[in-house]
Parts: structure tokens; sequence; C-alpha cells
């Protein structure tokens, strides 16, 4: 084990700057007040140092009373609070409750409306609910339809339109290519930010 | 409280603001106003200047909330904010100041804090004021890259470790930093530590 190189006075000197800022350990501290005890020079820097760390805490001033309130009544919307999950969870839970509601009510209405007289309103709206869902369901495959039959047209008349269609869904498909590409781009810079969150470097 | 479980404080209440509970941002504005308003002050000299940019400062910290890492301390994120806005604000400064046609400070100046205004008291209190403003003074008059250091010691109330991680620096260019501004401080105030 090599042997600890006895400390010099500059040493010394240094501990006294570290022990204003409370950076020194026990041991340091133990050592410091037994060379200041036989040096004049190290006491009174020491005396010097702890004279002008409490006079730079001397012109500390306060923050305005009202800081911290002002600041929580005027925080600016963030990014992230947009993004927080419970948004969509309540969202979706509201959603497959009504969507439970209106089945039950529509298939066992019969049922519970004996029972209960005013089930019946809520039958007759849970079941125009269903009708409207219904019908935009069926207007949404009425249109896939069209569709399907548009582009079987386009493809039967010409090889041409074959050749189109081709050129058209490889567009698409770069088009996709792309949008992931850039997307894990993105998620790259976000964990790379995650890492060293603390804004801008000097 | 250490520092240690103050940390681990700073991150559950981070997360709890990201859970939902905005009000809570109050609790870190509350424990690092103080800290941050002094920083400012000592850099800009103007105290509802430091006032307004500490506010925009945890503004922006609040804003990219969800992007802090809880493995490190949220007080050198919340420091180094608040340095580079600084800077920001110093450059500006400077800019107006070149500017011909600028308007003073009293015209353009919307900051909403209004401080009382120190009464004056009896002769200790004023020697005390003239200490203070050699004091501010000396701290003033030290070169940028020491009276920042020396700043975020004393006024940011950081440690050495947390300066380094702020300023990107090694641990021993901060402390030899230090050593130098206040033997500067020292020769500045000469006068005052024969008292």
């Amino acid at each position: 084990m090599p042997k600890r190189q006895p400390k010099r006075h500059a040493d010394y000197l240094e501990l006294v700057y570290l022990e204003i800022d409370g950076e020194l350990s026990q041991r340091e501290t133990r050592e410091l007040n037994e060379h200041a005890s036989s040096c004049l020079e190290c006491r009174a820097i020491r005396r010097k140092m702890l004279f002008l760390n409490s006079v730079l805490d001397e012109i500390k001033i306060e923050a305005h009373p009202d800081f911290s309130r002002r600041v929580v009544e005027n925080l600016p919307p963030a990014a992230w609070e947009m993004r927080r999950p419970s948004s969509w969870r309540v969202a979706a839970i509201a959603f497959l409750g009504l969507f439970g509601a209106a089945y039950a009510l529509t298939f066992q209405s019969e049922s519970l409306g004996e029972a209960l007289p005013w089930i019946g309103t809520l039958a007759a709206m849970a079941e125009l609910f269903r009708s409207a869902a219904l019908a935009g369901a069926g207007l949404l495959a009425a249109s896939w339809s069209g569709v399907g039959l548009a582009l079987g047209e386009i493809l039967s008349r010409s090889t041409m339109g074959i050749v189109a269609f081709g050129v058209f869904v490889l567009g698409i498909d770069c088009l996709f290519l792309r949008y992931l590409w850039r997307l894990s781009r993105r998620e790259a810079l976000a964990t790379s930010r995650q890492s060293h969150p603390r804004g801008r470097s000097k | 409280m250490t520092q240690e479980s103050q940390q681990t404080s700073d991150a559950e209440v981070v997360a709890a603001v990201l859970r939902g509970d905005k009000e809570l941002f109050g609790e870190i504005v509350k424990r690092y106003q103080g800290r941050l308003v002094n920083f400012l002050y000592r850099l800009l000299y103007d105290q509802a200047e430091a006032h307004d940019l500490a506010q925009e400062v945890f503004f922006k910290t609040f804003q990219a909330l969800d992007r802090y890492d809880p493995q490190y301390k949220f007080s050198t994120w919340l420091f180094r904010v608040g340095q580079n806005a600084a800077i920001d604000r110093l450059r500006k400064r400077r800019l107006k100041l070149v500017s011909l046609d600028r308007p003073s400070r009293d015209q353009d100046s919307d900051s909403a804090w209004e401080f009382p205004t120190p009464e004056r008291g009896p002769y200790g209190e004023l020697r005390n004021r003239e200490r203070g403003d050699a004091i501010s003074e000396a701290i003033r008059s030290l070169p940028w890259e020491y009276r920042e250091l020396i700043v975020m010691r004393h006024y940011g109330e950081l440690s050495y470790a947390e300066i380094a991680e702020v300023k990107k620096l090694p641990l021993g260019t901060v402390k030899n930093k230090l050593f130098r501004a206040r033997q500067i401080l020292k020769e500045s105030l000469a006068d005052f530590m024969a008292d």
C-alpha cells in the first residue's frame, strides 16, 4: 500500500477554501484544525475566507412573496399534457360505456322495460344510436364497394390503366416508408434528448 | 432533509406533475425560487428582470418536464436553463445598447413585479449598505467565467459537482476557478476584510 504524502502548507490553504464551501470530509476538517492551530497564516486566511463567505450571503435578496403563486397561475400549456395517456383512456372508457349501455338497452329492453317504465325511453334513444352507427357502417361499405367497382372498371379497360394503378400503389408505398423513416428518426432524437435533457450547451 | 432525499423528492414531484397534478409544480417553484432569483439577479443586476426571467425559466422547464431524466439532479437542469436564459438576456441587452433609437428600460419594461423601497436606516445600516454595494460591485467586476461560478456557488447554492455538471467542466477546473475568483474578491474587498 503506497504511503500517503504529508500535506504541504499550500494543501492546507486549499482545504480552507473547500471548508467554506462545506466540501471537507471529517478527516480533512480535523487535519485542517490541527494545522491551523500552529499556522498563523492559515488561521488568518481561514478567518478572512469565512468572513468573505458571510458578507457574500449578506446581499442575498428575497423572491417576491407572490412569486410561486404567479408562476403556477400562469403556467403555459405543455405539449406533454396533451399526450398524457389519461385523456385518451377517459375517451375510450366513455365510448365503451356508452356502447355497452346501448347494447344492453337495445337487446335487453323488453325484460327491463317491464320492471322500469323509463327504460323504454332510454331504449328508444339507444335504438337511434344503433341505427346511426349501422347507417354509418352501411355508407362506409357502400363507398368501399364503389371504389372497388371503379377500380375494376379502370383495370379492365387497358394495360395503361394497370400500369397507372401500379405506379399509384408504389407511390403510396414510398410515402408510407418515408413516414416510417421519419417516425424512427424522431424517436431516436427524443431518446438522445432524454439522455441529455439540459437545454442547450453554452 | 438530506440532499439525496431532496433529490428523490424532486423526481417524485416531477412524476406527480407529469401524471396530471399540475398544481404540484408550485412545490418545485417554492423549493428553487430563492436560489434561482438570486442567481439571476447577480448576473443581471435588475430585481424585476431577474424575477421575470426566473418565471420564464420555470415556464420553460414545465413545458419540457417530460424530457427531464430523473437520474440527474433537477437543480442542475434548472440552473442550466437559467444560465442560458441569462446569457440570452444579456446578449439582447447589449444589442439594445448599440441600437440608436432604443427606448429606455423604464419605457419598455412591462414587468409586473413591485418591490418595497428600502428605508434609510441609522448609521449601522448605512454602513452595511455601503459594504453591500462594495460586495455587489466586486462580484460585478469579476471576469465572466469567475463571476458565473461564484454566483452559482453562493447564490445558486450549487455544490462543486453540480456546477461541474451545469458548466460541463472537470471538477478540478471548477475548484481552481472558484479559488481564483475568491482571491480576486478578497483583493477587491480588502478594506472590508480588515474589519
